[in-house]
C-alpha cells in the first residue's frame, strides 16, 4: 500500500522522532510511505480556541493536499479526531458543496497510526521488541474522540520483552488541552500532577501515548521533577528492534 | 401586566424557533407525529416472571434499608400483625380506602378523616397499601384518593405498606401505564425510606419522611 | 429586561478564582473525595442497563422535540394548570419573577416560607429580597440548609454543600442551630448524627409554616403536572403540608407527556447520585380538595433562556435536566469546585449554559475552563455536546473581540492569524521553523528548555523539549536526497 504520511505541524518541528518511526514500522512491513510536503497543519489549535475562520484555509489546504491520497496516516489521534469529528461540519458551513464532497470522500481514509495498523492493515505484531517497564496513557482524543479501545493494547502486547503496566485512573485527562495549558496554567498544572503521581506509581521507565501533545505535557513535569522517567510515542517502541532498539 | 410577559415571551420562542403565530395551526398538527418519531428501544414490557418480580423487589428494598415480608391472601392481618408487635406499633392511621380485614384486630387503626399535622405528629404510624410497585427500582407508588392523602405518609415516622403481588411490575414504563388513569391525582413515588446524600456523598438513612419502612407482599 | 444570572456579573475570571481555589487543600480533599465516590456509584449503577444508550437516544430526541415545539407546550401547560384550579404566572427575566413572588407571599400576609432546593431561585435571588421585605425564607434541603446557616453559596446543583466535609458542617450547625431548644446537649460528628439534628431544626417548621416555595424538575404539559425529585423529603413537606404552595420553573423544564417521564425518571437519580431512584418523586396537579395546599402558583421563568434558544447549536444547553453528571465527570470541576466559575450553574454546563443565559456579555472566561477532553458529553444522560458547544462559544466570544480594535490587536489574534498564514505556505513554515529554532537556541540545555521569555506560563511549572536540529521535513528530503544519489 502507498501511505501518505501526515505527520502533524508540532511532530514536524519538535518530534520528527515519531514520524521516522512510523516510517520504520510501515516499511519494515513492507509498505511505501510517501511525505507530500505541501502539508502543514489541520486547524485543530485555531478551531478549538475559536478561531474558526482563521482554520478554514487549513482545512483546504489538507484536502487539496491529501484528496487524491490512497489513505491518510497520522501518528495524532487528536488530528485524526479533528478531522473525523469537524471537517465534515466545518465543510458544511463554509458553503462550499465541492470542498463538502471532497471532505466526506477523504474523511474515511484518514487513520491514526494505531488504527491503521490493527483495523486498515489487520496487524497486531509489528516485529517490535523493548525490554523495559511501560505504562499507557489514553489521550482522551483516542479515548473518547476516536474511540481506540483495545487497539493500542493490542499493539503493546505483541512487543517481545515489553512489561505493560496498567496506568491507574488512567482516563483521566493530563490537562493539556492545547491552548487550556496556557490559558487556564493552574488548574492544568493541577491536573498533570495527578497524571504524574499516577504514572510514578507504575514504576514504569516510559510513559507512552499515541499522542505527542499529551507527552509533552506530561514530560514537561517527570522531567522538572527529574523523576527520571521518560516519554516517547506508541510508534516510537513499536519501530523498536533488537537490532535497533530504541533508547 | 403578566400577559405582556406571556406574549413576550412566547413571541421570543418563535422567533428563536424561526416560525411565526400564523403557523400555529399546523404546527399542532404535526406535533403529535413529531412526538411519536420519538426512538423508544429501551425496555417497555418485562418478561420477568411474577415470582422474579417478587425476590428482585425484595432484593433492592433490602438494599435501601427496607424489611419485606411475604404473606398469603388468608393471613395478611397476622403478618400485619406480627410486624407491628415487633415494631411496637400500637396506634396507626389508615386510609378510608384500605381493606377493613386487614387490620389486625388489636391494632387500633385511625381512619384518616383529616386529621391534624399535629395529631400525624403523635401517632405510632402509617399503614396503607399502594398503586403499582416497581421492581428494577424498588419503588412503591401511591396515589392520593386511593392510598390516602400525601400527609398520613409523610409526617408519622414509622410506614407499613402491603402490595399485592398483581400490582408489582418490572420497568418503570409498565408502572406509568398503570398510572395512567390516576395521572393527575397527587402521586408519591417511595424507593426506600427518607436518606441524604448531602453529607459527603454518603447515603445516610433518616431525615424527614418516615425513617422505618416495612412492606408485605401479598401473594 | 435584565440579563443577570444570581451574582455571575460580578465574578472574578475562572482563572483567577480557580487559582486560589486550587490552593484550598481542604476543598481539594472534600472534592477528590466526593466526585471519586458519586463518579463510582453513577458508572456501577449505569452499567446495571444494557439499554442505556437507548435511553440516551430517547432523552435526547424528547428535549430537541419539546424545544421545537417550545411555545406550544407551554401554553399547553397553562391551560391544563388553570383547569385544575391553579395559577400561572409569566416572568420574562429575575427582577419580574422575584416580585412575583414577593407579591403572593405579601398577599397572604406571610412572614415566613419554607422552600424546597431550587436553582431558579438562587438564579433570580430570590432570598435576599424575601429577606430584604421582611419575609424569612427558611432552607429545608439539608445542603442548602449547610449553605444558608454557614452563609455560603452552593457549588454544586445536585449536591450544593459538596464542597463542605461533615466536621465542617458540626460547626456550623453547633454555632447557628439552638440544640438545646432542640433537646440535643450536644453534636457528634457522624453524619447521622448530623442528619437528626438537621431533621429536628426543621420539623417543627414544616408543621408551621403555612407558605411553600419549590422548583420542579419537570413540568408535564399534557396534564399541568409538576414533579419534584428528592432524596430527604423535605420537598414532600413543603408540598404538601402548606396552604399556599409556589413553584418557580424554567421553561425549559416542559416534557411533553406523563408518559415521558418513563425516560428521564430511569436516568436522573442514576446520574446524579448514583441511585436506581431517588427516595421520593411527588408528582402533583394544581390542587387537590382532599389533599395539599388549596392554593397553587406556578411562575415559569425565561430570564435569557430564549436567548439560548436563539442559537441553533447553543441550544442544546436547554436540554439539560440538572443532574450534574458532567461536573461529577469534570477533571477540572473535580479540582477547582463550583465557586471558581462564580456561577449558580458551575462546572461544563454551567460553562455553556451560563454565557448564552447572559447574551455573552458576563461568565466569559468559562467556555475556556476546560480542555475539550470530553468525559462531560459521555455522562451526559441527554447527550448534549458539551465540547462541541464550548468551541462555539469560544468563537462566538472570538468574533466578538475582533470586531474592536482592542481585540484586533490582542498578542493572541495577532498571533493566531500569523500561525495561520505561516501554515498556508510551505516556504513560510520553514523560514518560521528556522526561527523558532534560532529563537530557542539560548534557553536550551542538553535538549530543554526550562525557561524562555514569553512562554513563562508554561515554564514557570513544566520544561519544554528543545527544537531537534533537524525537523521531520527536513530528514525526509535529506532521505530523499541520499536515496536519488
Amino acid at each position: 500500500m502507498l501511505v501518505s504520511l501526515f505527520v502533524a505541524c508540532y511532530n514536524d518541528l519538535l518530534f520528527p522522532q515519531t514520524g521516522r518511526a512510523v516510517v520504520k514500522v510501515l516499511e519494515r512491513l513492507g509498505h511505501t510511505v510517501e511525505f507530500r510536503s505541501a502539508q502543514t497543519c489541520c486547524g485543530q489549535m485555531h478551531y478549538n480556541t475559536g478561531y474558526i475562520r482563521e482554520s478554514e484555509p487549513l482545512l483546504r489546504r489538507f484536502v487539496e493536499t491529501f484528496r487524491d491520497a490512497e489513505v491518510v496516516c497520522a501518528p495524532s489521534s487528536s488530528c485524526v479526531a479533528m478531522i473525523r469529528d469537524h471537517y465534515p461540519k466545518l465543510a458544511r458551513e463554509m458553503n462550499d458543496p465541492g470542498l463538502v464532497a471532497d471532505v466526506d470522500q477523504l474523511v474515511p481514509r484518514v487513520f491514526e497510526f494505531s488504527e491503521f495498523l490493527v483495523k486498515k492493515l489487520g496487524v497486531e505484531d509489528v516485529g517490535a521488541y523493548y525490554p523495559h517497564r511501560v505504562t499507557y496513557h489514553p489521550a482522551c482524543h483516542s479515548l473518547r474522540g476516536l474511540k481506540l479501545g483495545d487497539i493500542p493494547y493490542r499493539l503493546l502486547q505483541k512487543v517481545r520483552s515489553l512489561q505493560l503496566i496498567e496506568l491507574p485512573e488512567k482516563e483521566e485527562c493530563c490537562g493539556f488541552g492545547g491552548t487550556f495549558s496556557i490559558k487556564n496554567a493552574d488548574t492544568s498544572q493541577a491536573m498533570l500532577a495527578d497524571k504524574v503521581r499516577t504514572i510514578l506509581d507504575t514504576e514504569a521507565e516510559l510513559c507512552i501515548a499515541t499522542d505527542n501533545s499529551c507527552l509533552m505535557h506530561i514530560f514537561g513535569s517527570l522531567h522538572r521533577g527529574r523523576t527520571g522517567v521518560k516519554t516517547a510515542h506508541i510508534a516510537e517502541v513499536l519501530a523498536s528492534t533488537e537490532g535497533e532498539p530504541f533508547v | 401586566m403578566n400577559n405582556d410577559s406571556k406574549t413576550a415571551i412566547l413571541t421570543r420562542i418563535r422567533h428563536a424557533i424561526g416560525v411565526d403565530a400564523t403557523q400555529t395551526g399546523s404546527r399542532e398538527a404535526q406535533r403529535p407525529s413529531d412526538w411519536a418519531q420519538i426512538p423508544r428501544q429501551y425496555r417497555r414490557t418485562s418478561t420477568l416472571p411474577p415470582q422474579e418480580r417478587i425476590t428482585l423487589l425484595q432484593a433492592i428494598l433490602k438494599h435501601y434499608g427496607a424489611t419485606s415480608y411475604i404473606a398469603e391472601r388468608n393471613n395478611v392481618a397476622e403478618v400485619i400483625a406480627h410486624i407491628l408487635r415487633q415494631r411496637q406499633k400500637q396506634k396507626l392511621v389508615v386510609p378510608q380506602e384500605f381493606p377493613r380485614q386487614w387490620i389486625p384486630a388489636d391494632i387500633e387503626g385511625l381512619s384518616d378523616s383529616g386529621l391534624s399535622n399535629e395529631a400525624l405528629d403523635k401517632i405510632d404510624g402509617v399503614l396503607t397499601g399502594c398503586t403499582v410497585a416497581i421492581a428494577s427500582t424498588g419503588t412503591i407508588v401511591l396515589a392520593s384518593g386511593r392510598d390516602g392523602r400525601r400527609a398520613i405518609s409523610l409526617v408519622p415516622d414509622y410506614k407499613l405498606c402491603v402490595v399485592r403481588q398483581d400490582q408489582i411490575v418490572e420497568f418503570l414504563a409498565e408502572a406509568l401505564e398503570v398510572l395512567q388513569p390516576v395521572k393527575t391525582n397527587p402521586l408519591t413515588f417511595f424507593s426506600g425510606p427518607s436518606a441524604t446524600v448531602d453529607i459527603e456523598m454518603t447515603r445516610v438513612q433518616g431525615v424527614h419522611g418516615p425513617r422505618t419502612l416495612d412492606v408485605v407482599i401479598v401473594l | 429586561m435584565s440579563i443577570r444570572i444570581g451574582k455571575a456579573a460580578e465574578a472574578p475570571p475562572f482563572q483567577e478564582a480557580a487559582r486560589h481555589a486550587l490552593e484550598d487543600s481542604q476543598l481539594r480533599h472534600n472534592m477528590r473525595h466526593a466526585t471519586h465516590v458519586i463518579r463510582n456509584k453513577r458508572n456501577n449503577i449505569v452499567g446495571e442497563l444494557p439499554d442505556w444508550e437507548q435511553l440516551r437516544a430517547a432523552a435526547s430526541a424528547a428535549k430537541a422535540h419539546v424545544m421545537r415545539y417550545l411555545d406550544l407546550y407551554l401554553e399547553q401547560f397553562e391551560r391544563n394548570v388553570i383547569k385544575a384550579g391553579g395559577h400561572v404566572h409569566w416572568a420574562s427575566d429575575a427582577d419580574e419573577a422575584r416580585q412575583i413572588i414577593r407579591d403572593l407571599v405579601e398577599q397572604h400576609g406571610g412572614k415566613e416560607v419554607i422552600k424546597v432546593k431550587t436553582m431558579t431561585s438562587e438564579e433570580i435571588e430570590l432570598n435576599p429580597e424575601l429577606a430584604a421585605h421582611g419575609i424569612t425564607p427558611y432552607e429545608t434541603d439539608l445542603a442548602e440548609l449547610i449553605i444558608q446557616l454557614g452563609e455560603d453559596f452552593s457549588s454544586h446543583f445536585v449536591v450544593p454543600a459538596l464542597h463542605i466535609n461533615h466536621l465542617q458542617i458540626r460547626q456550623i450547625f453547633k454555632r447557628k442551630m439552638p440544640l438545646e431548644q432542640m433537646g440535643l446537649s450536644d453534636l457528634g460528628e457522624k453524619p447521622p448524627e448530623l442528619a437528626e439534628a438537621a431533621r429536628r431544626y426543621l420539623r417543627e417548621k414544616f408543621l408551621r409554616v403555612k407558605i411553600g416555595v419549590s422548583g420542579a424538575n419537570f413540568a408535564i404539559a399534557e396534564t399541568g403536572s409538576l414533579v419534584v425529585v428528592e432524596s430527604e423529603g423535605n420537598g414532600r413537606m413543603c408540598l404538601t403540608l402548606p396552604d399556599v404552595l409556589i413553584t418557580l420553573v424554567g421553561i425549559e423544564k416542559v416534557v411533553p407527556t406523563f408518559q415521558d417521564l418513563e425516560v428521564f425518571f430511569n436516568m436522573l437519580a442514576r446520574s446524579a447520585t448514583g441511585e436506581r431512584m431517588s427516595p421520593y418523586v411527588s408528582v402533583w396537579t394544581a390542587v387537590n380538595p382532599n389533599d395539599g395546599p388549596k392554593e397553587f402558583h406556578v411562575v415559569l421563568l425565561d430570564n435569557g433562556r430564549t436567548r439560548v434558544l436563539e442559537d441553533e447549536e447553543g441550544r442544546q444547553a436547554l436540554h439539560c435536566i440538572r443532574c450534574a453528571a458532567c461536573l461529577n465527570a469534570c477533571p477540572v470541576y473535580g479540582r477547582t469546585g463550583g465557586h471558581a466559575y462564580g456561577a449558580v450553574y458551575p462546572g461544563p454546563i454551567g460553562a455553556i449554559l451560563m454565557p448564552q443565559l447572559q447574551a455573552l456579555e458576563h461568565s466569559q472566561s468559562l467556555p475556556y475552563a476546560s480542555s475539550l477532553c470530553g468525559a462531560c458529553y459521555e455522562a451526559c444522560p441527554v447527550k448534549i455536546n458539551i465540547p462541541e458547544v464550548l468551541i462555539h462559544l469560544r468563537s462566538k466570544l472570538v468574533q466578538g473581540k475582533q470586531e474592536h480594535i482592542g481585540g484586533k490587536l490582542s498578542r493572541e489574534n495577532i498571533g493566531m492569524k500569523m500561525m495561520s498564514r505561516v501554515f498556508q505556505s510551505e516556504s513560510r513554515l520553514r523560514r518560521a521553523h528556522k526561527l523558532a529554532r534560532l529563537g530557542q537556541g539560548p534557553f536550551k540545555a542538553d535538549g530543554v528548555v526550562s525557561s524562555m521569555p514569553g512562554f513563562s506560563a508554561w515554564t514557570r511549572s513544566r520544561d519544554l523539549p528543545a527544537i531537534p536540529k533537524q525537523s521531520f521535513r527536513e530528514w525526509w528530503r535529506d532521505r530523499g536526497r541520499q536515496k536519488r544519489a
